[in-house]
């Protein structure tokens, strides 16, 4: 019991259909490598993400087709559950992804050269995103020698508008503005009181470390 | 007749996007183009597909069942885009020199602003508010112990330090 309800498209004994389907078939089963060389190779881990998403995609559709040319209906809970999986894996993937992730096919080749330690996760294997330009750079360098001398004279900006992203919100306030010294001068009361009373200069003083060690 | 043919040329149409689909995942440099790539034979292959078994299969049970499959990915698909989206922009997995514009920068650096904005005012009037309690100690007690003098200016000074 296969679920048959209705005449099939393709029969064993049609040979033209057969052959129809077995191009189709082999252009399906084509996209399915492609897209497993993509998860293999995929430099991090949302590429494999992205890579298995087509991937499942392509099942889905390779089930339809298969269920369109024998007219058999059992292949529709498995393709249900099918994008079930790659709905809760896509989503569990992208909210546990960090930083460490980024570009782990290439750490794990300097790990194969002996250069490095290929541990995932630690300060060892955090790369900001200098290096990413600069692998970028060397690429564009390769390729196209007026994109990088383009890329060379906005390096700096390219680096510091990508570094601005993920940057610590205290480092932020640092670069913007100066608010210890203008909270400072702008306090009058504050002044006053380290002006008339000897006993607070100490509380000045402490002050003043408290916000030397914040900026 | 002309209904197989038809549905051969529907699931041909969705084993063309697919091949097209893991190329373009192959082929394309960045993150977000790979994701462009990836995502045609998500929703309109599996729209031809049901095309095609529809036509194959003309009864309204299978049909439906292919429904409910094309509805769901047409819920899921864009918030699982926009998830790895999101987490791609976070985690920097994208090159900003293949961006012809960034229209989230503006956003974040406006957010980062208020927010810088919004700490400014809390450190002033928090400053102030140590000023007044200093002051009003020193009115009550001109000349009190000194021990008391200096444990209160501490519970002021302590949010700051801790940040």
């Amino acid at each position: 019991m296969n679920g048959q309800q209705g005449i099939p498209l393709v029969s064993v004994d049609d040979g033209m259909g057969l052959t129809i389907a077995l191009a189709i078939g082999a252009v399906f089963l084509a996209a399915v490598v492609i897209a497993i060389v993509r998860i293999v190779r995929g430099p991090s881990i949302l590429d494999r993400m992205i890579a298995t998403d087509a991937f499942l995609a392509t099942i889905m559709c390779g089930l339809g087709g298969v269920a369109a040319f024998s007219a058999r209906t059992d292949l529709f809970p498995v393709m249900l559950v099918i994008s079930m999986f790659g709905f809760v894996g896509a989503v569990g993937v992208s909210r546990y992804v960090s930083r460490a992730d980024l570009r782990t096919t290439s750490r794990f080749r300097r790990m194969e050269r002996g250069q490095g330690s290929g541990t995932i996760g630690t300060a060892d294997g955090y790369e900001p995103s200098v290096p990413e330009l600069a692998i970028e750079l060397q690429e564009a360098r390769r390729m196209d020698p007026e994109r990088a001398a383009r890329m060379e004279t906005a390096g700096t900006d390219l680096d510091t508008s990508s570094m601005r992203v993920n940057a610590d919100p205290d480092d932020v306030s640092q670069g913007h503005a100066t608010p210890s010294e203008g909270n400072l001068d702008a306090d009058p009361a504050a002044e006053a009181i380290a002006d008339s009373d000897t006993q607070s200069s100490d509380a000045e003083h402490r002050d003043d470390e408290t916000r030397g060690g914040q900026s | 007749m002309t209904l197989d043919i038809v549905s051969t040329i529907f699931i041909a149409g969705a084993a063309l996007l697919s091949l097209a689909a893991a190329i373009g995942s192959v082929r394309f440099p960045d993150l977000l183009s790979r994701m462009h790539a990836s995502s045609k034979p998500q929703l309109f292959g599996l729209v031809m597909v049901m095309f095609a078994v529809a036509l194959q299969i003309q009864q309204w049970g299978p049909v439906t069942t292919m429904l409910v499959i094309v509805l769901f990915q047409l819920f899921t698909v864009p918030v699982a885009a926009h998830m790895i989206g999101r987490a791609g922009y976070r985690t920097k997995h994208l090159r900003r020199s293949m961006l012809y514009r960034d229209e989230l920068d503006d956003a974040v650096a406006r957010a980062q602003a208020r927010d810088v904005h919004a700490r400014e005012a809390a450190e002033r009037e928090q400053a102030a508010q140590a000023a007044r309690d200093k002051d009003q100690e020193t009115a009550d007690q001109s000349g009190g112990s000194a021990s008391g003098e200096d444990r209160t200016p501490n519970d002021h000074d302590e949010p700051d330090t801790g940040r």
